[in-house]
């Protein structure tokens, strides 16, 4: 019985999300004091990649200040919502106090 | 009910036609001549001077003209006086007339006038304007072409009079005088002259007898009777026609005719009517069905975002029916009696979905004193002031007002105008209690709408709450329409698009409860998804964040910090390495842009070709990268060539040529050499290094190239 060649396993991945996230979106340096921003606040990093990745989201996203958060340019704001309909992507809106 | 039919009669003419025509043969023959002369062959005859007498004729008493001329507004007189080119109050039957029967103005002019009429203008004249519109439309066969391209106004004001008991209602109390001494009622006063309008070049055009179409018009009316209408009309000597009695839908006709001062015959006269349609009016059901067809051929709304392609069109037209029916319903909620329109308010914005998405959405609250502006611009003629609101706001609040003000009044449904006891106020009549089936008595255990195993929900527009309607509309994504029942395509897809755009799932619930269905499984599970979605993700607009000295950022509750000013946009300089050396500005995003530009090295942020390029990759578009190198990076040295040449490269370079570099040496010396000057066009800059050649030009610019000595780039 002939037996069937092994196939060459693919490469495993084993950067961590943060890693990942680094490629794609990296964290803003910034100098120490306060600062206003609109963001964008992830559950989980794993949820924070999959919204950098997406092609409708990424551009007015500027970088992230965590894992979990991600800045969005004041720029794109308006547009945000009409992308993230596009994307798919529920999203609570709130206004900061 | 009875259906319509679709053919004529088979005993037309009947027994009773042969006795009218020899009546009509009895006529005098000034009247019947008077009658040929309009209506031998198809096309009336002679020009305007044949006309004018005729015209002059009809309008009988010249003090009555002075009276309605010295009674209208001075714009009403000049819009009048402009359009015939003719001046002077005397000639305002012809001027009306010749806007009506020969309408060679364009349509703007003609819109004009209709608007500088206004309701109360038009009330005072009811009399006289009635009388030479009459008179247009019996010597203008040309009119009829010119109104039917006014479909709108034309397939509304036909409908507002084919209704006997409507049109009747109309004319008796006449139009203009007070129903009681407190009020005065803004009614249309045009109501029965488009049926008058109609049943005569009807008989001019063709020749037949009824047929009443599967759409609900009447076409072609009979003959002989429509003669002796004519000669009615046209106040010639009918005495000999009038041995017979009237017939009740007529009756209005004649009567409005006689007090019009265009008949001189005493009633009684008797026309033909076809019984089915007779049968079909007579029955509430019957008046229902004729209304609903007449409703939803013609649009009420004027959704102008709309685009203009059958299937938008189409469901336009619903949403329309929908939402009009939905403002009907509600303004029969208090009864028959007057009730003050700003009482409605309130439930009127909670059907806003209904409108069309353009306006539904985005459409802010507006305060009360514009509310109370905007119902006295859409109500009140005379008021001219228009609210300081948006375009959006102003279509939104404003169509239901208009809906109660001009489409409701003009079918004959509703008496909008002021009484002295309610202010701005509305009563609805009858016929429009009928169609909404207002008043019926319910069993509130029985469903009022059905969800179709593909997902489909069909809903009763009489009995389904209107709450309801209003949020069902905004998960709908396909819609059809079969009289009052409704079926909306609804699909996971389109609910879960509807939460995300706003609507909170607890509507959609308290929705599906009002109409007493059970929810199906697939709607549970799409509104249980969107909840777990939703609380991924939090969009937090202007929050403050906090950066230590070791550069960990927290998002605070605190206040945001206060824009500053001046607020220098330069956060970085660039220095031959690439490095960036940072300086403090206030506003975060200056630096995350620079730093979504850059990239992290191991001596700090370093901007280059590849970062540069890498962001543009992510998403980053190009012009807003170059906008980004412009404003925030300050170049100490030479211009970074390269940084302009990538940005312009990536616009350019993959729709229209090839980019080559050229030898440093053609940009120092200020010229591209000889044998390349040709392609001197396609210079990217004069300090520039590249050129951006043209696909079709590559081949020649590469043998010019190697001429030169410079070999390819």
């Amino acid at each position: 019985m002939a037996t069937r060649k092994k196939q060459p396993a693919a490469p495993v991945d084993r950067r961590s999300v943060t890693e990942h996230l680094d490629d794609v979106l990296p964290r803003i340096d910034l100098p120490q004091g306060a600062y206003a921003a609109s963001v964008i606040a992830c559950a989980t990093p794993l949820d924070l990649l999959t919204l950098a990745r997406n092609k409708h989201v990424a551009p007015v996203l500027l970088g992230r200040l965590s894992d979990t958060v991600v800045v969005v340019d004041p720029e794109g704001m308006p547009e945000l919502e009409a992308r993230l309909l596009r994307a798919e992507i529920a999203a609570v809106w709130e206004d900061a106090p | 009910m009875s259906k319509p039919r679709t053919t004529p009669p088979v005993d037309w003419p009947g027994p009773d036609a042969r006795v009218y025509e020899t009546q009509l043969q009895q006529a005098s023959t000034d009247a019947v001549a008077r009658a040929a002369q309009l209506i031998v062959g198809k096309r009336p005859l002679g020009g305007r001077a044949t006309h004018q007498p005729l015209l002059l004729d009809a309008w009988r008493d010249p003090v009555a003209v002075d009276a309605a001329w010295e009674r209208m507004s001075p714009p009403v007189r000049d819009a009048l006086s402009y359009l015939a080119a003719l001046g002077g109050r005397v000639s305002l039957p012809l001027l009306q007339a010749l806007c009506f029967v020969k309408p060679e103005r364009p349509g703007t002019e003609y819109e004009a006038l209709v608007d500088a009429l206004t309701m109360r203008d038009l009330s005072q004249t009811h009399q006289e304007l009635v009388t030479l519109r009459a008179a247009g439309w019996l010597i203008g066969d040309d009119g009829y072409g010119s109104w039917a391209s006014h479909s709108e106004r034309l397939a509304i004001q036909d409908a507002g009079c084919w209704h006997p008991g409507m049109a009747a209602r109309r004319i008796a109390p006449p139009l203009g005088q007070s129903e009681t001494p407190s009020e005065v009622v803004a009614a249309w006063p045009m109501q029965m002259m488009p049926l008058l309008v109609f049943l005569v070049t009807s008989q001019i055009r063709q020749a037949g007898g009824w047929e009443l179409q599967r759409n609900g018009m009447l076409r072609r009316p009979p003959q002989k009777a429509m003669r002796v209408l004519l000669q009615a009309l046209v106040g010639s000597d009918a005495t000999g026609l009038s041995a017979e009695a009237l017939d009740d839908w007529v009756e209005f006709l004649v009567e409005c005719a006689r007090r019009m001062g265009m008949l001189t015959v005493t009633p009684p006269l008797r026309l033909v009517v076809d019984a089915e349609w007779h049968a079909i009016l007579d029955t509430p059901q019957g008046e229902a069905l004729w209304l609903q067809r007449w409703l939803s051929t013609c649009p009420p709304l004027h959704l102008r975002n709309l685009e203009n392609t059958s299937t938008t069109y189409a469901d336009a037209h619903i949403a329309s029916y929908l939402y009009w029916m939905a403002v009907a319903r509600q303004a029969c909620a208090d009864g028959p009696d007057w009730v003050e329109v700003f009482g409605l308010l309130p439930a009127l914005d909670a059907l806003l979905p209904l409108t069309s998405p353009y306006l539904s959405r985005g459409v802010r609250p507006i305060s009360e004193t514009d509310r109370q502006a905007l119902v006295a611009f859409v109500f009140d003629p005379q008021h001219t002031t228009a609210p300081s609101i948006g375009w959006t706001e102003r279509h939104a609040y404003g169509i239901p007002l208009e809906i109660l003000r001009q489409l409701l009044p003009r079918f004959g449904l509703a008496d909008a105008g002021v009484t002295a006891a309610r202010g701005i106020a509305l009563r609805t009549t009858p016929a429009l209690r009928a169609v909404v089936r207002a008043g019926n008595p319910t069993d509130a255990t029985l469903p009022v709408a059905w969800f179709a195993s593909n997902g489909d929900l069909t809903v009763d527009l009489t009995t389904v709450p209107l709450g309801a309607l209003a949020v069902l509309a905004q998960l709908v994504e396909r819609i059809s329409r079969q009289d009052n029942l409704v079926t909306m395509g609804i699909s996971e897809r389109s609910v879960q698009a509807a939460l995300r755009g706003g609507l909170k799932q607890e509507a959609i619930d308290a929705a599906i409860g009002q109409l007493r269905v059970q929810s199906p499984s697939w709607l549970t599970a799409a509104t249980q998804d969107h909840a777990r979605r939703q609380s991924t993700y939090t969009v937090i607009r202007q929050v403050r964040v906090d950066v230590d000295k070791a550069g960990s950022a927290v998002v605070s509750s605190e206040p945001a910090p206060a824009r500053p000013s001046p607020d220098p946009a330069m956060v970085a300089t660039r220095g031959a390495d690439g490095r960036l050396l940072y300086r403090k500005v206030a506003r975060l995003e200056y630096f995350a842009r620079v730093q979504r530009l850059g990239q992290r090295s191991a001596s700090g942020w370093e901007l280059t070709r590849r970062s540069v390029q890498a962001a543009i990759k992510a998403g980053i578009p190009t012009a807003t990268a170059r906008a980004w190198l412009h404003t925030h990076v300050q170049w100490p040295s030479e211009p970074d060539v390269w940084v302009d040449l990538l940005v312009v490269a990536n616009a350019l370079r993959a729709q229209t040529g090839k980019l080559v570099r050229l030898p440093k040496s053609c940009v120092d010396h200020g010229g591209l050499p000889p044998g390349l000057q040709a392609f001197d066009a396609y210079r990217l800059g004069n300090d520039i290094p590249f050129l951006l050649v043209p696909n079709e030009e590559i081949a020649a610019f590469e043998v010019a190239l190697r001429a030169a000595g410079l070999g390819e780039g």
